[in-house]
């Protein structure tokens, strides 16, 4: 039987890894912070997906990116996305080579969507995951980390088009909800989901296991994330997979 | 003789709390609260109390109607902005500058007045103002003593001044986070509710050692006397938090929407978020000093504030009360030192004199809780004759 | 023992061989194409990401084409195919055009069907039931393992000695194991302990044997 997916997303800014709300940065702390906190060594059994993204925007220092990425995946075997400020097939085959299964594309959808074809070719469709930031208030996609909107079409023409992309996934954030601990914003997803043919994964909301119950029930939503850095320390993704299990949410069971 | 100490059941409000209070689940007066602002609370009829207040006030002729104490930060900010915008009244906004202003504060009250405020700026003579904190801080373990009573007594001077009859502060936070229910069901509060409470009846005793002790005039002190005022009725205020249900995180998303509030690049001390209290470094110390009295820091505050709307479960605050709220301010540790004129020895001093050694002992030159936050804890007391 | 992972460019190794110092630490992994080193390997993993056509046309390019027919079908050197490397044991592939695999295995693969309901492609854990005696699932109580591909075979000849299915639209071949080659549609290094416990037991049980009925020869 078919699983859904809980994602978790570490947001990395300069050495450090941060927490969002509505799109602004609050720095917690570096690896060993998040080594001390989280061990995805053990925290990583109880989560489908790590998505490592890099949201130093302009300028991106990758090589440092990629150390503090190694460090993180030392030991832990579990799918992972890349992404952040990818421009280029170099970068994206960097981020195959240093563990990504899938890299994360977001203002290069829309700015230049050659690198998607390059991208598709060499590594696959399926590695590529369409990152769509939104606002419920206008109804529009904002790129360049939540800082520009793409005026001319509303979110869901804006999804429909992505169809003729070769993209595996969309990842879908609101950035209203982000980091408020609100929970997720069911109506827009309810109301996009005829409009993303390929796996969905949903984001922007989450501060307890409760909020992924909003969702994760929703025929049309395949997976479900948060970036919330300081909610889920210690026990708390074991504690959510646990609760989202008992609610007859079908997850993957693993081997002890 | 043995005392138990132990953590609301629904947030992590400590038994220590002073004035707090706890319901047969072990629900504290906040979280309480809390359910009665969602069940049975009628804001509509709260907001028609709202509107008559206002609507005495609301001046036609030009004027100031109502006077609001901001700091820049997120609350005062949200009072002025739904008096100006919504209740279509005209706020005089006043800030109390406090001793050892931050930049960022700085930054955002200026943000705040410049989307479109009136505002008066009252510097109380900073040479007074560190004789009063720094006797606070040794006396009272308030490290910020004059201010707190500065922030009553000379706004109520600017009310004076401009004639202007009400005055709107925030939340009551006796109410809002677990102290006394004195004022869950009063819209109005006064000065003699101020001084017993807020001030904890010490102001008279306050201002006559400042005087014999310090050598403090009455001039000195003109900005810390409350006015005389003639009867009851002369003067208003009022909290906020009693007319519409307090909440400090939607207070924060429409200062930083309307207002131009910015929030820390990084964590404040003592706590998980960045985007509360930004405007002076002393309060950084007050809350350390609460935590060494009580057990309960800004953390717990803050993870208080979380459970209670309702964006994070009580085992995960757990998690982040360990982490943070024990941080001693070594950010602004020279900073305080500098203003206090006092050496390490003589500052370290006074936070031993404060410290609860029922909850703590030192270790390493540093206080560390011998209890476990959210697991009862039982005092040993020593029979003392 | 040597365990030699296939190196023709396919992409992203680095989980497969932290997984494999992991199960098997003494263990010495190679990620080579060098065809002397492959020979004298005990076993050989084929691993692989993104396009069949491209893929095979690089496996051509390095002539490994004809050696591991060679080395496979009759030295009866033991070889896991892992995801596009799966598809690739098989006769035919139809992404980036119709190609020839390999040709270790009967089969061939083919698109998800798009445009309906379906959602392609098939990202997450899925559930396996295997039939036919398996030696890879020996011990792996749950068999939920991560999936991410577009393209998959829906049948084997029936001579292949254990099938694992999966259901998505409708069922297809997850994994393949006949005598001494094995293949997993799915990422046993992404798929946590259950994936673990499957590459050992590729280590352990899988032998070196010529397969019988090689009709394809």
């Amino acid at each position: 039987m078919f699983k859904k997916r809980l994602i978790y997303v570490l947001l990395y800014r300069n050495g450090k890894f941060c927490l969002s709300r509505n799109f602004r940065l609050q720095t917690i702390g570096d690896k060993q912070w998040l080594f001390n906190n989280y061990n995805f060594g053990y925290v990583s059994k109880y989560i489908d997906e790590l998505v490592i993204l890099n949201v130093e925007g302009e300028s991106v220092d990758w090589s440092r990116y990629f150390e503090n990425v190694q460090f993180v995946l030392d030991n832990v075997f579990v799918p992972v996305a890349l992404g952040g400020g990818i421009r280029d097939l170099e970068t994206a085959r960097r981020c195959f080579e240093v563990g990504a299964d899938k890299i994360v594309l977001n203002t290069s959808v829309h700015t230049n969507p050659g690198l998607i074809e390059e991208v598709a070719r060499v590594f696959g469709a399926q590695a590529v995951v369409a990152s769509v930031d939104y606002r419920r208030e206008d109804n529009r996609v904002y790129i360049e980390n939540g800082k520009r909107a793409v005026e001319d079409q509303p979110l869901e023409a804006y999804l429909t088009a992505l169809q003729g992309l070769p993209i595996g996934e969309v990842l879908l954030t609101s950035i209203e909800k982000d980091g408020t601990g609100f929970g997720f914003d069911t109506e827009t997803i309810q109301r996009v989901l005829p409009h993303v043919q390929v796996p969905l994964i949903v984001a922007g909301g989450a501060g307890k296991k409760d909020h992924f119950l909003e969702v994760a029930h929703l025929d049309g939503v395949d997976a479900f994330c948060t970036a919330n850095l300081l909610n889920f320390i210690g026990e708390a993704l074991p504690d959510t997979r646990r609760h989202l299990v008992e609610n007859a949410i079908p997850l993957a069971h693993f081997d002890l | 003789m043995s005392k138990k100490i132990f953590w609301c059941s629904n947030c992590l409000n400590m038994s220590t709390r002073p004035r707090i209070t706890f319901d047969e689940r072990g629900w504290c007066t906040a979280c309480q609260w809390m359910e009665l602002k969602r069940t049975t609370v009628n804001w509509g009829q709260r907001q028609q109390e709202l509107q008559e207040l206002v609507g005495k006030f609301r001046n036609k002729e030009n004027g100031f109607d109502c006077i609001v104490p901001v700091s820049g930060g997120k609350d005062g900010s949200y009072v002025a902005y739904m008096l100006k915008h919504k209740y279509n009244m005209n706020p005089l906004a006043v800030t109390i500058r406090p001793a050892l202003e931050l930049d960022l504060g700085s930054r955002n009250l200026k943000n705040f007045i410049e989307s479109g405020y009136d505002h008066i700026h009252v510097s109380p003579n900073a040479k007074v103002m560190q004789i009063l904190n720094k006797y606070g801080f040794i006396e009272k373990g308030f490290p910020y003593y004059g201010w707190l009573t500065a922030i009553l007594t000379s706004v109520i001077q600017v009310a004076k001044n401009f004639n202007i009859p009400l005055i709107v502060y925030g939340e009551d936070g006796e109410v809002e986070y677990g102290g006394s229910t004195e004022t869950r069901n009063k819209s109005l509060f006064t000065v003699e509710y101020m001084k017993r409470v807020y001030l904890e009846g010490g102001y008279d005793k306050v201002l006559n050692i400042a005087k014999e002790k310090y050598g403090l005039s009455d001039n000195d002190l003109s900005f810390w006397k409350f006015p005389n005022l003639a009867e009851e009725s002369e003067m208003y205020f009022t909290h906020w938090s009693y007319f519409e249900a307090w909440d400090s995180y939607r207070n924060y998303v429409v200062a930083k929407d309307h207002c131009g509030l910015e929030e820390r690049e990084d964590t404040n001390s003592g706590t998980f978020t960045n985007f509360a209290q930004n405007d002076q470094a002393l309060y950084t110390l007050h809350a350390y000093l609460m935590y060494l009295k009580f057990g309960f820091g800004r953390a717990t505050q803050d993870a208080g504030i979380e459970i209670r709307r309702g964006a994070m479960d009580r085992d995960q605050a757990i998690n982040l009360v360990k982490l943070y709220d024990n941080q001693y301010p070594e950010i602004f540790e020279q900073t305080y030192l500098d203003y206090y004129e006092m050496s390490k020895e003589e500052f370290q001093a006074v936070l031993d004199k404060w410290a609860n050694r029922d909850l703590f002992e030192k270790i390493d030159g540093r206080w560390m809780p011998k209890f476990t936050v959210a697991e009862d804890f039982i005092i040993q007391s020593q029979a003392t004759v | 023992m040597k365990v030699s992972i296939i190196d023709y460019g396919a992409g992203n190794i680095y989980s497969l061989r932290a997984a494999l110092r992991k199960i098997a630490p003494e263990v010495d992994t190679a990620y080579t194409s060098n065809l002397e080193e492959l020979a004298a390997s005990d076993k050989l993993i084929l691993p692989g990401v993104g396009n069949f056509s491209l893929a095979m046309q690089r496996i051509e390019a390095l002539g490994l084409r004809d050696f591991l027919r060679h080395q496979v079908l009759e030295r009866g050197q033991a070889i896991m195919g892992i995801c596009l490397g799966m598809q690739l044991l098989f006769e035919e592939g139809t992404e980036g055009g119709i190609h020839p695999g390999l040709g270790l295995l009967p089969g061939r693969v083919e698109a998800f069907p798009t445009g309906g309901t379906l959602k392609v492609p098939h990202v997450g854990f899925n559930g396996i039931r295997v039939e036919g005696d398996s030696q890879l699932y020996e011990g792996v109580e749950h068999r939920d393992f991560y999936f991410i591909h577009a393209y998959r075979v829906r049948t084997v000849g029936a001579e292949v000695a254990a099938i694992g299915w999966c259901d998505y639209g409708e069922r297809f071949v997850a994994s393949v194991e006949h005598q001494n080659i094995v293949g997993t549609q799915f990422h046993p290094e992404k798929s946590q302990t259950n994936g673990l416990k499957l590459l050992q037991n590729f280590l352990d049980r899988i032998p070196a044997s010529v397969p019988q009925a090689s009709a394809y020869v």
